[in-house]
């Protein structure tokens, strides 16, 4: 069994390769992402293609019969995809690389930390009400 | 879809577990190698492009370097220089990797939105912690009991027997999909910003500024328009991360590398979205 403090200690490890990992890649840079969208440098593309190739890959290799995440299909997941690429366009950013952006010295992406916040508490409130499904995997 | 436990048999990750280990990290030690010859093979190039340029048209390249420069200048406290990424492979490479041996090594999904969730609402979460520690605390012995009643008024006696010689009775456990406190995903995000600072101080430096570069200055100012559009962006991402049930790390990578139908869905639902507003956004406000 894993304990608390090495879990703690592996995550942080992650946490730091993969901030590391987007940096270098461009996905904290509002240019590289946009350029993405439009079609003007498709490096980011076949980043993207290039991961969820080798993931699939590691999958198989791995997990045989399993799998890493389950996530089905859920009234949410065209209008919740929707609502996030419009937000990804406008901000370039994903909630992965909103705090890089803080970190690497853009001071108005506060304001996105700070949107993601108040969209996820808007939508924990609005949930009882009108979104009465799960919606998967990691609850 | 997932089996929790194997009947018989060495579970095959136990099995691939170290040779997995092993290529992810093989994986890095080629990305950073790689890293190097990339930028060795970068420079000469830029600078090719720049003779070529020269080569043809002086005339223009000076009046675009005049333009450039008037242009960048007052821009240029966020543009760092010289900014290189790393090419799609190397990028492809880490992330995919990384995707795998997280949940190698840590048996949960790649999920930042997740952790995200976990920590703006903790309270909930220590609720939850509190009560899983309380079934704990009421001591195996009850719980025992009540799952031993359970049995055989379900499968009568035979099936203790079973259940006794019945192999890797351990093994499912650990193979569960393991959870995390709300301070480890706390700290879990920090340290992806934290990665992100050392990677932009190893290339370039930090430089504080009040956009989020040239591009997005040119589309929104940075003014109050600029926060505004931010909040109200960042409001988008974090309701509809949370309604679809993931961000590009959860659906995109360890989603679709596992085929998930949802995942697919989604993916395909925000990066749709996401180049019809970006085409939009060039189209209108460029």
């Amino acid at each position: 069994m894993m304990t608390v403090t090495r879990q703690r200690i592996y995550l942080a490890g992650f946490g730091l390769v993969l901030g590391y990992c987007l940096e270098r890649i461009g996905f904290a840079s509002f240019n590289e992402v946009h350029r993405l969208f439009v079609f003007a440098d498709f490096r980011l593309l076949f980043t993207f293609m290039g991961a969820v190739a080798i993931t699939m890959a590691g999958c198989l290799l791995f997990a045989r019969g399993r799998t890493l995440t389950l996530r089905p299909y859920h009234k949410g997941s065209i209008a919740g995809g929707i609502l996030f690429g419009a937000g990804w366009a406008i901000t370039g950013t994903c909630p992965t690389a909103a705090l890089i952006y803080v970190g690497i010295g853009h001071v108005p992406a506060l304001a996105t930390v700070a949107g993601i916040v108040a969209g996820m508490f808007v939508y924990h409130r609005l949930k009882p009400r009108f979104f009465r499904w799960s919606t998967g995997g990691c609850e | 879809m997932i089996r929790l436990t194997q009947s018989g048999g060495v579970n095959p990750i136990e099995r691939y577990r170290a040779p997995g280990l092993a290529l992810c990290m093989y994986a890095y030690v080629a990305m950073f190698v790689g890293t190097s010859v990339a930028h060795a093979g970068q420079n000469p190039m830029h600078v090719a492009v720049a003779e070529t340029h020269s080569d043809t048209s002086q005339e223009s390249l000076s009046g675009n370097a005049a333009r450039g420069t008037a242009e960048i200048a007052p821009a240029s406290t966020s543009a760092r220089k010289h900014k290189t990424f790393w090419p799609w492979w190397l990028g492809a490479l880490a992330l995919g990797s990384l995707t795998i041996a997280f949940w190698s090594v840590l048996r949960m999904p790649l999920g930042v939105s997740n952790s995200w969730d976990k920590v703006c609402f903790w309270r909930r979460e220590r609720e939850r912690e509190r009560l899983k520690a309380g079934v704990v605390n009421a001591g195996p012995d009850r719980v025992q009991d009540a799952l031993l009643a359970e049995t055989l008024a379900q499968f009568g006696p035979g099936a203790l027997d079973q259940a006794v010689t019945a192999p890797a009775a351990s093994g499912a456990k650990r193979i569960a999909n393991q959870t995390a406190p709300v301070a480890s995903h706390l700290i879990f995000l920090v340290m992806i910003g934290a990665g992100g600072v050392i990677s932009a101080l190893l290339n370039g430096g930090i430089s504080m500024s009040f956009d989020l570069g040239p591009e997005h200055r040119a589309y929104f100012g940075d003014g109050v328009l600029l926060w505004l559009v931010l909040f109200l962006g960042g409001a988008a991402t974090g309701f509809g991360v949370r309604l679809g049930g993931g961000c590009n790390t959860g659906h995109g990578l360890s989603g679709m590398g596992c085929l998930q139908v949802g995942s697919m869905v989604t993916t395909a639902s925000f990066f749709g979205t996401a180049i019809l507003v970006s085409l939009l956004l060039e189209w209108v406000l460029g």
